[in-house]
């Protein structure tokens, strides 16, 4: 009776908290959006109650004008920092750090690694300020100015996109950079001792026999940063709020975050906001499970032959 | 292929891995690197196969140097103690992945892929990934992978250690007829010294990175140079015991409180021309000592304990505080406790130097 229990002691405090703040909260937000709960009818309105439900939102969503330009900046976003910075730069770091000097590859690791412990506000305060116009802007009057590029303006402004994606990607790199690196390093020496012996160049031991055999941490990063970009508006928020132009920079994230928690057209719609994060979070399970196809999760699990000695 | 190795030197560090090593292995030759773990044999290998640069020193394929080759210019085939078969990969990619890499035919590849498995006997398992194979097939497509480009080297690093005895015994023969059917130049790195006293033509002996001694397999049993050889090759091994050598009464003696033994005169010269100590270390293998009747018996000693080998009987023998171990026909007569008589074969002595380590009866 009591080894029964103490397992359930033990986890009772974690269980409690996911319950409280990712169970309830996620079957919440999921009713919500069947509902136009929002600042005014707040009190009011019988959320709870399946006669409010209606698909209303959802229409909303894919009737909007904007709808479009969301859904491509959030591809664009998500898919070039990804391809350029989460698994690009993260395995291009990793593979060239774990071909050179063990100590030295090590060390400009740790470096990359650093701006992670930086407080993300403070981080993406300090983009601000490299970004910013002329007299004051580090990039602008160092940089830019000197070599006669522009007419030092505030960068943001001028090029919103490229900010965002070096913001996310130089501290985004750093997650695949430890997650590859590590994996390069634990693959046995032999391997790349008989392939080169085979006769293959570094790259094309890289590539044939080092590349296959991290292909799951890559899959692991490329599916969880999907996940994670798919979902991250912070940044984005803090550089341009989804500006400069009308939804020029605007993600899907963003749009949940605007249209639930900020009086933007004067009311906090709630129920709208909670829409569009589950559609959010049915886009992100439908990216998981491309990408398991994709990389061929099935290979992992076949039938061993072995039949004699 | 002929390879030399001149004053070879690999250091990591402050270890010294290779200690300046000369070799010459010939055209078609097999040698084995012989040693106890660590002694550097794993690295010899790579540096042959241009994936360690040496420190300092040379090597040689026939007249051309070829330190600054990288290993794709080498034409070397390897296998290793892990397989290190490509998982990701079916038998038939591995072992036409060198191929791949020089850019062959693919019809060309097939073939060629084909003849090497058929020779292995791996022909069926083409396309069969290596976690669905057992260790001897593994092994298998490891020499077919190493074989496939015609290699001008065989290395291997102690290719047969992770499978059982059974499967060991009939792979180092496979391996001897494979190399000696094809005429390549191979080094054999084993820390077995049966496997090394069975294939090779002649044995390098290291230890701490220095070539102890180089020679054909019965030389370096019958005639080793140094006590490390002495008691590494050879099992069961050398017995060893201190002695004083005396000359006295025209002839010459090894004396302890146990025993004295005159030995043959001309071996006796051959020391005292070798400068050996008053204080000597004999050795004397198991199999140089019979077991006989008083009247010939060098000295007695009691039985101690008895270990059957099957076909001989190994027995300790305790006499003073020494012991000392004998190969006796199987069955072997004695009961522990009981005292007998036993006899060394005198032209089988060795006897070294304990400050050297060198053979006294080595011939200069
Ligand atoms: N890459 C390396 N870095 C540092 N030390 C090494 C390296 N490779 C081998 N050594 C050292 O060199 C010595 C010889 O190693 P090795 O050639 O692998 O021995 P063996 O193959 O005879 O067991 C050992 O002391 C080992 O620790
Ligand atoms: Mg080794």
């Amino acid at each position: 009776m009591r080894g029964q229990l103490a397992p359930y002691v033990f986890l009772s405090p974690t269980l409690v908290l996911v319950t409280l703040f990712f169970f309830i909260p996620l079957i919440m937000v999921f009713i919500l959006s069947f509902t136009s709960l929002d600042m005014t009818n707040f009190g009011i309105l019988e959320w709870w109650r399946p006669v409010n439900w209606n698909l209303d939102n959802y229409v909303k969503i894919f009737t909007n004008r904007f709808f479009s330009r969301i859904l491509g900046n959030t591809i664009m976003y998500v898919a070039l920092t990804l391809a350029l910075f989460n698994v690009g730069m993260a395995l291009v770091i990793a593979l060239i750090t774990t071909h050179i000097k063990r100590r030295t590859g090590f060390a400009f690791r740790v470096l990359w690694f650093l701006p992670r412990i930086t407080p993300v506000v403070v981080y993406t305060m300090m983009w601000r300020a490299l970004a910013g116009p002329a007299p004051m802007g580090v990039l602008n009057k160092y940089f830019l100015g000197p070599l006669g590029i522009g007419g030092g303006e505030y960068l943001l402004n001028t090029h919103p996109w490229v900010f965002i994606f070096l913001v996310n990607g130089f501290i985004g790199a750093s997650f695949g950079m430890i997650l590859f690196s590590s994996a390069i390093e634990a693959i046995p020496k032999d391997y790349t001792t008989a392939s080169k012996v085979d006769g293959a160049t570094t790259w094309q031991t890289i590539r044939y026999v080092e590349l296959p055999m991290i292909k799951w941490p890559l899959l692991f990063v490329t599916t969880y940063q999907t996940l994670s970009l798919l979902t991250s508006f912070e940044q984005i928020m803090l550089l341009t709020d989804g500006g400069p132009g009308l939804y020029q920079t605007e993600v899907w994230a963003l749009t949940a975050y605007h249209r639930a928690l900020t009086s933007y057209f004067g009311n906090t719609q709630w129920g709208y906001g909670a829409a569009w994060s589950v559609v959010l979070v049915i886009i992100g399970i439908v990216m998981a499970v491309i990408y398991l196809r994709v990389f061929k999760f099935g290979e992992l699990v076949e039938e061993p032959k072995i039949d004699q000695l | 292929m002929k390879i030399t190795l001149e004053a070879l030197n690999k250091h990591f560090g402050k270890v010294k891995a290779v200690d300046d090593l000369d070799l010459v292995v010939e055209n078609g030759e097999l040698v084995a690197l012989l040693g106890p773990s660590g002694c550097g044999k794993t690295t010899t290998l790579l540096m042959i196969a241009g994936i360690y640069k040496p420190s300092s020193g040379r090597i040689r394929f026939d007249e051309q140097v070829v330190n600054r080759l990288l290993p794709k210019e080498r034409n070397i085939g390897m296998v290793f103690q892990s397989y290190a078969l490509y998982p990701h990969m079916s038998t038939f990619d591995n072992i036409t992945y060198p191929l791949k890499l020089k850019k062959v035919r693919r019809g060309e590849m097939k073939e060629r892929a084909q003849k090497a498995a058929d020779m292995m006997g791996i022909g069926e398992l083409l396309d069969r990934k290596p976690a669905q194979l057992s260790g001897g097939q593994q092994q298998r497509v490891a020499l077919a992978r190493a074989l496939v480009k015609e290699p001008a080297i065989l290395l291997f690093d102690e290719p047969l250690s992770n499978l059982d005895a059974k499967l060991r015994l009939r792979m180092r023969g496979e391996i001897k007829r494979l190399q000696e059917d094809l005429g390549v130049t191979a080094v054999y790195v084993t820390h077995d010294q049966v496997e090394a006293m069975t294939m090779a033509s002649r044995i390098a002996v290291m230890n701490y990175g220095v070539l102890q001694t180089y020679g054909a397999p019965n030389q370096l049993y019958d005639h080793p140079d140094t006590l490390f050889v002495a008691g590494f090759i050879g099992a069961p091994p050398m017995n060893f015991l201190e002695t004083r050598f005396e000359e006295r009464d025209n002839g010459f003696y090894l004396r302890s409180q146990a025993l004295e033994i005159r030995i043959p005169d001309e071996r006796g010269v051959l020391a005292k021309q070798n400068d050996a100590p008053q204080q000597v270390i004999m050795g004397i293998r198991p199999e140089d000592i019979t077991i006989v009747a008083e009247p010939e018996g060098d000295f007695r000693a009691e039985v101690y304990l008895i270990e059957p080998l099957g076909r001989e009987d190994l027995v300790t023998f305790r006499f003073g505080d020494e012991e000392i171990r004998a190969l006796a026909p199987a069955p072997f007569g004695g009961r522990i406790g009981e005292r007998m008589f036993l006899k060394l074969a005198k032209e089988k002595l060795h006897l070294f130097n304990p400050e050297t380590e060198v053979s006294s009866f080595k011939e200069r």
